[in-house]
């Protein structure tokens, strides 16, 4: 009882951080797509300037205006490439300290696995998921933000895996994809830096479908659980359209979590306990 | 309650000369010429975006009235371009903030020569055989002119070229030559990135910014 009552404790600890943490990772996400999209503007900017025929153009008679343009530009998309570099720093940031809070919250189950014992882990109550839900749940919230600021450590990143956790094949190819967009966000190829908002809303729009389809009965029982708890469910409201993903992956866990840590204090409060 | 003596008081100020007063008058004025400037810049930006987005969209409807005229109808038929009062307007907004431009412009040439001036009285001083120390801190008075000078070269070449883009941005027919009048506009590019620095160096050393 003790250790699920520690369990407890340090699942509420880990949701009180992450409705923190994801709002910055709201705040710098949303930040990003008007950077993306003034790169974007100034790529086409770019190549208006390569592909004009300036002697024959009114400005034909400014000498070296053609240089001096293209390096204003570069200037100012390399001032953008930066604050970009700063929000990446950001979003760093908080997939660390969510992944530094899994790490904790898993440690100590691992520390006390044999006391709480597999059964009492996977036991479900009527209107409650169990620990291994609220531990998947975790794991799905730590593997969300690596997925969209890949870990330098790459496909080694995920070092925490609770026994019962459900075996999803590991998404190398996004991971990747991500990282190269990052990447690609230099004024070397006007092309693909005048697609970045295109590419950062189809990453974003994959992470839809990455939203995690558990055969858990917490899964197949979410709407019960969103009509008990009104209060986790209306975090849903706050939804940005674009990030409906970030938000919705977190709020369910939330719930999840928060549904575990009731039933436990319930069940620490009743007479027979 | 007793009068402070003087001793008491903040440190008086040491009266600068009137050379030196003017050319730290100077320095305050660039400042706001080219704050001034700046805000100008922007207006005429969204002025200038304006009348290019309403030219691409005239092209557009210019292209599907032929596309529809193609099918059919004769050349006596086809409907005389319309004249477009919005892009008289945005038109007549940027001319007016190229004028504002130009009297600054104008303004920042007088400034430099009133820099000149005070150059040519120290040479007239030191022929009569007085020394010069710097005014401030460590500039001699002709690279006040020199910054001036070189300041005002920018912002000629800058207003020469918002001249151009103004008398042709509403009559271009290629969107990579309005793309590049925008550009040119916003990013300003005889306007070297020096020039905040050169300001700035001039508004430290007259004791307008604190190190």
């Amino acid at each position: 009882m003790a250790a699920a009552a520690a369990m407890a404790a340090a699942l509420r600890e880990w949701a009180a951080a992450a409705a923190g943490q994801d709002a910055a990772w709201r705040a710098a996400l949303a930040a990003w797509a008007p950077l993306l999209g003034s790169l974007a503007g100034l790529a086409a900017q770019m190549r208006a300037v390569r592909r004009l025929a300036w002697g024959g153009s009114p400005l034909g008679s400014f000498g070296g205006l053609r240089a001096r343009l293209w390096r204003k530009q570069r200037g100012a998309a390399e001032a953008l490439l930066e604050e970009l570099g700063s929000r990446r720093a950001e979003l760093r940031a908080v997939r660390d300290a969510v992944g530094a809070g899994v790490a904790a919250v898993l440690r100590l189950y691992e520390e006390r696995a044999a006391e709480l014992g597999l059964a009492a882990a996977l036991r479900r109550g009527p209107r409650c998921p169990s620990l291994a839900d609220a531990l998947e749940g975790l794991q799905d919230v730590e593997r969300y933000y690596r997925h969209l600021y890949p870990s330098a450590v790459g496909l080694s990143g995920q070092r925490w895996r609770a026994p019962f956790s459900l075996c999803r094949p590991y998404r190398a190819r996004r991971y990747l994809e991500s990282k190269l967009l990052l990447r690609r966000a230099s004024c070397d190829s006007l092309a693909e830096m005048e697609a970045l908002p295109q590419s950062w809303e189809r990453i974003l729009e994959r992470y839809k479908e990455d939203v995690v389809q558990g055969s858990s009965a917490c899964s197949r029982a979410r709407g019960s659980f969103v009509a008990l708890r009104a209060d986790v469910s209306a975090l849903e409201t706050a939804r940005r359209p674009g990030l409906a993903c970030c938000l919705g992956l977190s709020s369910n866990t939330l719930l999840k979590i928060s549904l575990f840590v009731d039933n436990q204090r319930e069940l620490c409060c009743s007479p027979g306990s | 309650m007793a009068a402070k003596s003087p001793a008491d008081g903040t440190p008086r100020r040491p009266v600068l000369p009137v050379s030196a007063r003017k050319i730290k008058d100077n320095a305050a004025d660039w400042h706001n010429l080219m704050m001034k400037w700046e805000r100008l810049n922007d207006s005429g930006f969204t002025t200038a975006n304006k009348i290019v987005n309403m030219k691409i969209s005239e092209q557009f409807q210019d292209n599907k009235l032929e596309i529809a005229c193609d099918d059919g109808a004769t050349e006596s038929e086809k409907p005389a371009p319309k004249y477009n009062e919005e892009l008289d307007n945005c038109c007549a907004e940027l001319l007016e903030t190229l004028k504002h431009m130009t009297k600054i412009q104008l303004k920042m040439e007088k400034l430099t020569s009133t820099t000149k001036a005070i150059c040519d009285l120290e040479t007239f001083h030191q022929g009569a055989g007085n020394c010069t120390a710097p005014f401030f801190h460590t500039w001699p008075t002709p690279y006040f002119y020199e910054v001036s000078l070189k300041l005002s070269e920018m912002y000629k070449k800058e207003l020469q070229l918002k001249q151009t883009i103004v008398q042709e941005i509403a009559h271009s027919a290629d969107q990579d030559l309005m793309m590049v009048y925008l550009s040119s506009w916003l990013y300003q590019p005889y306007i070297e990135n020096s020039s905040k620095l050169l300001l700035e160096a001039m508004l430290l050393e007259t004791g307008h910014r604190q190190c």
